[in-house]
């Protein structure tokens, strides 16, 4: 089990610098002008000379005007020093960006992904165990319109309604504008705050973290629902779950200890599988609640062509993939003693 | 035997004060509700006493699993369940889920057909095993741990102590099987259904599981239902030998009845079809047809179109099971269906009842060691 | 989450023909019905926009922001224009993204992965390194890229989601391509004379269908999701045309005008989820396979 884990780690820079290779050549090769982009047009089409000038210049900042193979030679030697180029909007490092945005959004995704499980999981196992009646039937109409209802609309009402309305969920950003941010050590104000033992400010943020966590957990937490109910119907139909009842176990036991030990093993390759997706849902609900995050960040290089940025942000949530798998992996074999053993690739 | 004209219902009665019966079960039918209705058994009734050991034989498909799986309810909620089965004087179709699980693993231990999926692949054999003693025997997790690491080595599995973190992909067909024995007589079952405890096992290993389950029944007078396509499995182990056709019973005798003089013409074809050591045989001879569709009851004889000695009335009446003179009786034609009640009641195949037969049309006596046995 | 759809469909890879009796596409249970009942409808009320509702694009700021009432169901939206008609016309918009992204994303990836699978070895590990490097680039940021680099059209939006989806597809059928290639009536056509273009699309092609016809039925919805999110974020189709995700994103600034963000949003639950709850007679036609 250790060689398994330790060979999965040796091959993990492997597998990002492949990464690289590949967000590098799909974001410059994209049939676009970013200095065009950037200066408003659509196509190089002013040939006046003072523009022209401007543009030479901009593709020499950034190092558009080398042929490819130079360009991700350079990408690449400088990525491996840390430096991701500069973004064309912010004109800033990207490393420098990536490292404000990203915290933020760390702390959205874990928190909405407690809530996914939290929730989803003994939902699952709540319909599957009634299976055909009334319940099952309500938990089947309920998450099919929860996988069916635009995430970014979901988010809009629900911050009308619990902000601007009923004054529930806290406003926009991390923190009240008066609020002063905790001394900045990881950029995740939840965790700095703690570590500056500032505790009027962890309930702030917290309180800020809630309602997007919350959106977003709830349409992942119903997605896991949904694949726990069905994997979960398939294990107490098994011979396994049989013999536990013929024990005359108690019913949670057959349900938590018997099937649900068994059913959760797809729902983490699952869970590894949805992290690439959840981008998506990042994007939008950090739009509307203007949470300072990866999402929003993606989505303004994206727009702006901001290539640097792009390739950057492409970058992380490759990493962040490649990390979510290995954690898989890892929770794989502890959940599922064949594996260990090597019995199932 | 018993005398052929006995007063309905007496022996059993007899039987009943001797040691009253441990389980008694009245007219059990099980239906399946699939695309259409599956009728698996068909008012099946008998009785076991306390310490027999008693042999339920069938085709796949006869009804038998499902039979002796709706003993305790185990049965997926598609099956409709009626009839009363009353174990100790309780009749567990009135029990609640609850009261149930006090009687599930603690009166009733199941070892079943496939030791390959009925063990949990995510837990250790240990875990499996003291979960049984911790809710039956009220035992702590230490004290669970070692009467598992004793019940185990009990069975026959080497090293028990150290195997009990072990598991089950890490046992080998035969050492599960022991462990699901294990389990199922954990907590000293007064009733033991073994669900074709072998079929699944190398034919090496299948002599082995059935003498522990021989032994440990014997050795603490548990009654034990065992359930088996395979006349050849129950020849050794049990007293008594009922056989089922298309979820019913068919015959009901001693196992040394049921081998010397089967009266049957479904047991006689099944007698045909086991290898045998004393005749040189060029192939085995199979039962011709298939059993009937049960999504659709025929009527008259579920086994007439494959019978090699059906008669008209096969075609129109079901015969029920009766003594085997009275059958003979009802062929001469002097007989008539309620004549037949009159005299004999419905014969429920219990420990002291005589030798059954649901034939109109009772073949001479043909069995697997041809007439040198001898009636006990 | 259609990563997650993927695994489980190819481990369930059940070659079928293309070919589905009208018995196998009846609706079973009552949400089943319910889906489908919704379909016919909206795409019928959609249909008949011009005979039902007023011009969607006529501007009455006199007005402006009303709630429902008899002359305007739904109301009217900040520039005056009647929500209800503007649904309607919305929903021309998102079916025929719903459609085509699939007939383009489709036909693409069926084709590639034919051929992938179909021609194995060497072509096949090339042609599969490039979808996996698709995968791999996360499809939210390929489909904003490409909609921010080719201008909010419908046609542009189109393309922008099959780009991102095409390499699922591809995937897909080169799955099924494999597993049905090697199966004996295939052979039989092989020693029958037929060339290997005759083969592919006569024989292995609409033997592996079945999967496809699953996650096409479904993948409608997503692909109006996506289409819609796109809209929403601005780089969907433009303005004057009604589109449910940018009718959404002018509503974010009258949000105490409520039926001005309900009806869009709404509209999209509705549909996308009828498609969800009538997916299952789809599913079941593929997965059951006869006699079993």
């Amino acid at each position: 089990m250790r060689w398994f884990v330790l060979r999965r780690l040796a091959l993990a820079p492997f597998v990002l610098l492949g990464m690289t290779c590949i967000t590098f050549f799909v974001s410059q090769l994209i049939p676009v002008d970013p200095v065009a982009a950037y200066l408003g047009g659509r196509g190089a089409a002013q040939s006046d000379a003072a523009e022209q000038a401007i543009i030479d210049a901009l593709n020499a900042r950034w190092g558009w005007d080398k042929p490819i193979p130079e360009r991700y030679w350079i990408y690449v030697t400088n990525l491996l020093q840390g430096d991701m180029g500069e973004s064309s909007h912010s004109a800033r490092a990207v490393s420098t960006d990536l490292a404000n945005v990203v915290p933020p959004t760390i702390e959205l995704v874990v928190a909405a992904l407690l809530v996914a499980f939290v929730f989803g999981i003994p939902l699952g196992v709540f319909a599957a165990a009634r299976r055909g009646g009334l319940w099952d039937t309500a938990f089947k109409v309920v998450s099919t319109l929860a996988i069916s209802v635009p995430v970014f609309w979901l988010a809009i009402v629900g911050f009308t309604v619990f902000y601007g309305r009923l004054g529930w969920a806290a406003g926009p950003g991390q923190l009240d504008i008066f609020t002063r941010p905790p001394p900045e050590v990881t950029g995740m104000v939840t965790v700095d705050s703690i570590l500056a033992r500032q505790w009027d400010v962890l309930l702030d943020t917290l309180h800020h973290l809630a309602f997007p966590a919350l959106v977003l957990g709830l349409v992942i937490g119903f997605y896991f629902a949904r694949v726990v109910r069905s994997e979960m119907v398939d294990a107490l139909e098994s011979d396994y779950v049989r013999t536990a009842r013929g024990k005359g176990l108690r019913r949670r036991l057959v349900l938590y200890r018997h099937a649900l030990r068994n059913a959760v093993i797809p729902v983490i390759t699952l869970s590894g599988l949805a992290f690439g997706s959840l981008l998506t849902g990042i994007i939008v609900v950090e739009h509307v609640v203007g949470w300072p995050g990866l999402g929003q960040y993606a989505f303004s290089a994206a727009t702006r062509l901001d290539l640097n940025a792009i390739a950057g942000v492409v970058l992380v949530i490759s990493l962040a993939y490649v990390l979510a798998n290995l954690a898989v992996d890892l929770l794989y074999t502890v959940a599922d003693p064949r594996v260990r053993d090597g019995l199932k690739s | 035997m018993k005398s052929p004209v006995a007063e309905p219902g007496t022996i059993v009665a007899d039987a009943a004060e001797a040691d009253g019966p441990l389980l008694s079960v009245r007219d059990l039918s099980v239906t399946f509700r699939a695309e259409s209705l599956v009728r698996a058994v068909r008012t099946v009734s008998y009785d076991l006493a306390v310490g027999e050991q008693v042999g339920l034989v069938g085709e796949s498909g006869s009804g038998k699993s499902a039979g002796a799986l709706a003993l305790a309810r185990l049965l997926p909620e598609y099956a409709d369940v009626s009839g009363t089965v009353t174990l100790d004087g309780t009749n567990l179709m009135r029990l609640t889920e609850r009261e149930l699980r006090e009687v599930r693993g603690d009166q009733i231990g199941i070892v079943y057909q496939d030791p390959f999926s009925s063990l949990n692949p995510v837990l250790t054999i240990g875990k499996q095993l003291a979960e049984v003693l911790r809710k039956h025997k009220r035992l702590g997790a230490r004290a669970a741990r070692r009467q598992a690491a004793q019940l185990l080595g009990s069975v026959g599995v080497p090293n028990a102590d150290d195997r009990l973190s072990d598991y089950p992909h890490q046992f080998s067909g035969g050492m599960r099987q022991r462990a699901v024995i294990a389990m199922a007589v954990a907590p000293r079952p007064a009733l033991l259904i073994a669900d074709e405890p072998t079929t699944a096992l190398d034919v090496t290993v299948q002599a082995q599981i059935l003498e522990l389950l021989d032994e440990l029944t014997s050795q603490h007078r548990t009654t034990m239902l065992l359930i088996t396509h395979d006349l050849g499995v129950v020849a050794g182990v049990t007293q008594r030998v009922m056989v089922m056709y298309a979820g019913r019973i068919v015959e009901s005798s001693t196992t040394a009845d049921v081998f010397t003089r089967a009266s049957h013409p479904y047991t006689v074809a099944l007698h045909r079809s086991l290898p045998r050591i004393d005749l040189r045989q060029e192939r085995l001879v199979t039962i011709e047809g298939q059993p009937p569709d049960p999504t659709r009851p025929a009527e008259g004889c579920p086994f007439a179109p494959r019978c090699p000695s059906r008669i008209d009335r096969c075609a129109t009446e079901d015969p029920p099971l009766m003594t085997i003179p009275t059958a003979r009786r009802a062929t001469a034609g002097g007989w008539n269906m309620t004549s037949i009640q009159d005299a004999d009641g419905v014969q429920v195949p219990g420990p002291a009842s005589p030798h059954l037969t649901a034939c109109w049309n009772p073949p001479a006596p043909v069995g697997g060691l041809s007439e040198r046995g001898s009636t006990p | 989450m259609t990563v997650g759809r993927l695994r489980r469909l190819e481990e369930a890879i059940v070659p079928t023909r293309l070919g589905t009796t009208l018995e196998s596409l009846r609706p079973r249970t009552f949400l089943e019905t319910y889906g489908l009942v919704v379909i016919l409808m909206i795409v019928a009320a959609v249909a008949a926009a011009p005979l039902v509702a007023p011009d969607p694009l006529a501007q009455d700021l006199t007005s402006a922001l009303a709630g429902p009432s008899g002359e305007h169901w739904l109301g009217t939206d900040n520039l005056g224009r009647d929500l209800w008609s503007r649904i309607l016309y919305g929903g021309r918009v998102s079916l025929v993204i719903g459609v085509f992204v699939l007939l383009t994303a489709g036909a693409v990836g069926v084709l590639y992965g034919a051929v992938s699978g179909y021609a194995g070895g060497m072509v096949d590990a090339v042609m599969m390194r490039i979808v996996d490097i698709f995968l791999s680039f996360p499809s939210i940021m390929l489909a904003l890229l490409i909609s921010a680099a080719l201008g909010p059209t419908v046609r542009n939006v189109i393309i922008a989601i099959s780009a991102a989806w095409w390499p699922v597809y591809a995937r897909l059928v080169r799955g099924q391509v494999i597993v049905v290639k090697e199966r004996e009536f295939v052979t039989a056509s092989r020693a029958l004379g037929a060339g290997p273009i005759r083969n592919l699309f006569r024989t292995v092609l609409p033997n592996s269908f079945g999967v496809m016809k699953t996650i096409f039925v479904l993948d409608v919805g997503y692909a109006i999701l996506a289409g819609s999110t796109l809209g929403f974020l601005g780089l969907g189709v433009s303005p004057p045309t009604p589109e449910w995700g940018y009718m959404i994103r002018e509503a974010l600034q009258y949000p105490t005008h409520w039926w001005f963000i309900l009806s869009p949003g709404l509209a999209l639950l509705l549909f996308v989820s009828a498609i969800n709850f009538a997916g299952g007679i789809v599913t079941r036609s593929v997965y059951e396979v006869p006699g079993r």
